[in-house]
């Protein structure tokens, strides 16, 4: 990784350029791997009742799923953003990986509701297994978008103009790329759970 | 310490699968029953197969045995990317590598329970089956704070020969968000979600398996290294110790007068 990597444009990178570093990629595809086989297991639920599948989905409230993609696909911009000003030592990046924590916040709280109305509405996570899956993977999705916010409040720090170390530019990139994962698991998700009919 | 030795306690976590893998064949529970046999079915079981559990349990607690071996070979490492600082991963993960340990134990005793008076009520027989698999399984946590230290602990290392490669430090990141799966037995009694079914059984049990294989190599990589570096010392913290008054640490003799 070259220093100040992340604020040059992607034509003047070195070629070869892995984000971050490239042992975090060994998590990054895990994790895709195992979300690989949640999304086959759920086409196969589908295709064992696609009648059944399709009414279990309705009594998601879609328009929260749709709140959370925008919120998350904000944040993500976010992200972006704020690592490429703390590669330009711009003061203003803290406050964009800030407001990327902030995504998330209002990511978790959504949650909460959709959670609590879908309890209150009688599905469980020990009703159907169409429940069941919606309420694991978007459980343990909830547990990466924690950690993920966690990661950033310390970027927020990492990208101070002020902070100096050989590893704050690839620590930056690496926080990043957990993020975009986080939003890349979620648009699966709202795919699959949401709106595949 | 003699290099055949460390290297033993390096696979040992390799043969505690073995023995596990052993116990399960013996007993035919591989793919394990599901949490979905009636009180009277989980009674015919074990009048036809105690002697075989009661030989899984004793297998668990060999694997118990050898697991520790392998949690202490891991604190081992860590302690010396940790040397000279507070050890406070190595604390983290060896307290986990001790309760893992530990609940081998809880589990082939409560097997060994349920198996002890075949002729008993069913229902008592099947409340002790159910509480073993679900001691066997559930108590995710241990697994995955233990893999979170390892994993905060190799990627601080910040030396230039670090003990573990940086990618194991990621790896182990994974494991312990993939540990976790094995808590959604507590909702289902069939289907994906039951203590046989793809996410509490064979996810967690395939990354346990890959854990096991993955840190056995690369702790006895180290080790080598470490052997290489150290010699036969027995005590490494009378090296350690020594270090400071003795110009450009001589291992060898360091050994000698140990």
């Amino acid at each position: 990784m070259t220093v100040d990597a992340v604020a040059r444009p992607r034509a003047g990178q070195r070629p070869g350029h892995v984000p971050g570093e490239p042992g975090l990629w060994v998590l990054v595809f895990g994790d895709l791997l195992v979300f690989g086989v949640f999304f086959v297991m759920i086409l196969a639920l589908r295709g064992q009742d696609p009648a059944g599948f399709v009414a279990a989905q309705q009594t998601l409230h879609v328009e929260w799923g749709v709140l959370n993609t925008i919120v998350l696909l904000t944040s993500s911009l976010f992200v972006v953003l704020g690592v490429r000003r703390a590669g330009e030592r711009d003061p203003r990046a803290p406050r964009l990986l800030l407001a990327a924590v902030a995504c998330g916040l209002i990511f978790a709280g959504v949650k909460a509701i959709e959670y609590t109305t879908l309890v209150q509405d009688g599905h469980r996570p020990a009703g159907d297994e169409f429940h069941a899956y919606y309420f694991m993977f978007t459980g343990v999705h909830l547990a990466h978008v924690l950690i993920g916010m966690t990661a950033l409040l310390f970027a927020a720090r990492l990208a101070r103009p002020s902070f100096t170390g050989p590893h704050r530019n690839g620590a930056l990139e690496g926080i990043a790329t957990f993020w975009h994962l986080v939003d890349l698991l979620w648009i699966m998700l709202f795919a699959t759970l949401y709106l595949m009919h | 310490m003699n290099k055949h030795l460390r290297a033993l306690c390096a696979w040992s976590g390799v043969i505690t699968l073995v023995f596990m893998f052993l116990g399960m064949v013996v007993t035919g529970w591989l793919p394990v029953p599901g949490p979905d046999m009636t009180a009277d079915q989980v009674a015919a079981m074990y009048e036809e197969k105690h002697d075989r559990i009661r030989f899984f349990s004793m297998m668990n607690l060999c694997a118990a045995g050898w697991s520790m071996m392998w949690f202490a070979a891991i604190s081992a490492q860590l302690r010396r990317i940790e040397s000279g600082r507070s050890p406070m991963w190595t604390y983290l993960q060896l307290g986990c590598g001790v309760c893992s340990s530990f609940l081998f134990c809880v589990q082939a005793l409560t097997w060994t329970v349920a198996a002890f008076r075949p002729d008993r009520n069913p229902e008592i027989t099947q409340a002790f089956h159910d509480m073993a698999f679900i001691w066997f399984l559930m108590p995710f946590v241990f697994a995955m704070v233990g893999a979170l230290a390892i994993a905060l602990c190799i990627l601080e290392d910040k030396s230039a020969d670090p003990v573990y490669p940086r990618w194991a430090g990621y790896a182990n990141l994974y494991f312990a968000f993939g540990f976790p799966m094995a808590m959604f037995l507590t909702y289902a009694k069939t289907g994906p979600f039951a203590w046989d079914g793809l996410w509490p059984w064979w996810i967690p049990v395939i990354d346990y398996t890959i854990w096991s294989f993955v840190m056995s190599w690369l702790t006895h990589r180290a080790s080598n290294r470490q052997h290489a570096e150290e010699g036969d010392a027995t005590a490494i913290d009378m090296a350690y110790a020594l270090r400071p008054t003795v110009s450009t640490a001589e291992p060898a003799r360091v050994r000698e007068s140990v």
